[in-house]
């Protein structure tokens, strides 16, 4: 019977959909409406297969929304957009079948045990992984027949991602898959994402933790009020911004009207200051000579490329101001 | 796979986590029954008169259909709607829609289940039910049992006082007048009325008000 409907399934669809070898993910100018409020105004996204990216935003901007339009929750309202070469609108089953889903907060049955749960879920697929496998995937071997309603917060996530898997996708959508853990989860769920990538698989991940989007992300895209205001590999971002930090204590003798012009923004905390330079090199030579002319050293002196997190909150504080 | 398969299988996963689930067997399976032994207990001694010439059958007798009523209704109407209200607000509904199971596969899951509960709780509910009253003279038919649900339902109180009473018949033989009629009533057979089955439960006033009530308006 199975087989018969193998076969048949089979003849319904001769040739492995179009476009596998395309982007997974290919967004244009993807517009979404609620009413009469525009929540995404027109946003481009392309991701390539195997490659993991951060999609990072505040909450409210918008990242949500274009995720479950992605997994085919929602139907956009205007714009283009490819998912595995399928219109995520209309894919359906097909679709389904190909992408894993770790949402941000989803119930599960409490009254199964880990492994029923994902026998359960591994019966929805054509070819899923095997159980075992995936439990011993996301470590939660010596949980496998606990009840879920006895797992904790940490055993229950491990426990979503494991069923976003048991489906063996090409495309695993992760939705703030660390929100909740203690620090050393984070650092157990990472390795397990990595493990992901090693595998194979494309990965759109969303996340608050700057840099949990450093540690695994290959590409970064930033959106803000519904549109994305920077997108490119985390050093291309540091990059773009151009700008070094230096920071460095105020010898005990001067005060901070006594420095040097330097060509960027000067913060002042204190006795702390902390210079954004566009020119690092001009800046150092004119603050360290300063020092050295005064006999004074600058204490806790650090020149630093600025981190994901800076980028991040320079990019949506700037456009806030703006708007 | 086979959605055939995949909704039976969803019926035996359904039915396994209700079955789990202590609040929910007990709401669906165990209340009905309860309700029915309590009632059982409480008005033992009455009998309804069906109709103003129909015949007059025991309180229980008359009871048990409605509790199945009951039952059904539990198990399928209100824990159907209950559980997809419960699954859907905290988004199992939502995972499951983005996986490939079809949806109206995981719905005859859901209903199927039900379905197969209650066919349990029907017969369940049907074993537990109590004695017939006293057949109403010639309205006696009424209220006869086969042989094998009298002995079920009697419990092992009666087949004992019956036993020891007439010990070479079966408890099956005995006419449902002789054994189960509320004694001082209108049949003058008071007598037997010590020698009768008790079933186990509290005897209070008010099953006997009832039984009156039900043979004064007759």
């Amino acid at each position: 019977m199975r087989r018969t409907l193998e076969l048949r399934t089979r003849k319904l669809r001769p040739s492995p959909p179009a476009g596998r070898d395309g982007p997974a993910i290919e967004v244009r100018g993807l517009v979404m409406r609620y009413g009469d409020r525009e929540v995404l105004h027109g946003i481009d996204l392309v991701l390539e297969q195997g490659m993991v990216l951060g999609f990072l935003g505040p909450n409210g901007a918008g990242k949500t929304t274009t995720i479950e339009i992605l997994e085919g929750y929602r139907r956009r309202t205007a714009g283009h957009a490819c998912v595995l070469g399928l219109d995520p609108a209309t894919g359906g089953h097909e679709l389904r079948e190909r992408i894993g889903i770790v949402l941000q907060e989803t119930g599960h049955n409490p009254d199964l045990s880990v492994r029923e749960t994902l026998r359960r879920f591994a019966g929805y697929y054509r070819r899923p992984r095997p159980v075992d496998e995936v439990i011993g995937l996301v470590e939660l071997q010596e949980a496998a027949d606990r009840r879920v309603r006895a797992l904790s917060g940490g055993q229950r996530r491990r426990l979503d991602v494991a069923l976003a898997l048991v489906g063996d996708p090409e495309l695993v959508f992760l939705d703030e898959p660390t929100t909740g853990f203690d620090p050393a989860a984070r650092r157990q769920a990472w390795e397990m994402i990595g493990g992901l990538r090693d595998l194979g698989k494309t990965i759109l991940l969303t996340t608050h933790y700057m840099d949990e989007a450093q540690a695994l992300a290959d590409r970064v895209a930033i959106i803000r009020a519904g549109r994305i205001v920077a997108e490119g590999t985390p050093a291309d971002l540091a990059a773009a911004q151009r700008v070094t930090e230096v920071r460095f204590t105020l010898p005990a003798d001067a005060t901070p009207s006594d420095l040097p012009p330097v060509s960027g923004a000067v913060l002042t905390r204190g006795r702390d200051i902390e210079a954004s330079t566009k020119d690092p090199t001009r800046d150092l030579l004119a603050l360290t000579s300063w020092a050295a002319g005064r006999g004074a050293a600058l204490d806790g002196l650090t020149v630093a490329r600025p981190s994901l997190e800076d980028i991040y909150l320079a990019l949506t504080s700037d456009q806030k101001t703006a708007a | 796979m086979n959605p055939l398969v995949l909704a039976a299988r969803e019926t035996l996963n359904m039915l396994r986590s209700i079955w789990r689930n202590r609040s929910g067997a007990f709401f669906t399976v165990l209340l009905p029954v309860m309700f029915l032994l309590l009632f059982g207990a409480i008005y033992h001694d009455g009998t309804v008169q069906l109709g103003p010439h129909g015949p007059q059958i025991g309180y229980t007798t008359f009871f048990t259909p409605g509790m199945l009523g009951m039952a059904v209704m539990a198990g399928t109407f209100v824990s159907l709607v209950i559980g997809l209200s419960i699954v859907r607000d905290n988004g199992q509904l939502k995972r499951l829609r983005g996986t490939p199971l079809p949806p109206w596969a995981f719905f005859a899951g859901q209903v199927l289940s039900r379905l197969v509960l209650v066919a349990i709780e029907a017969v369940v509910v049907a074993r537990q039910r109590l004695p017939a009253r006293p057949p109403a003279g010639r309205h006696a038919a009424g209220a006869h049992l086969r042989p094998r649900a009298r002995r079920d339902l009697a419990g092992s109180a009666q087949p004992a006082g019956v036993a020891g009473r007439r010990p070479a018949r079966r408890a099956a033989d005995v006419p449902l007048g002789t054994r189960l009629r509320v004694g001082g009533g209108d049949h003058g057979r008071g007598a037997a009325r010590d020698h009768r089955p008790r079933w186990p439960g509290p005897r209070l006033p008010a099953g006997r008000v009832l039984a009156d009530a039900a043979r004064s308006g007759r």
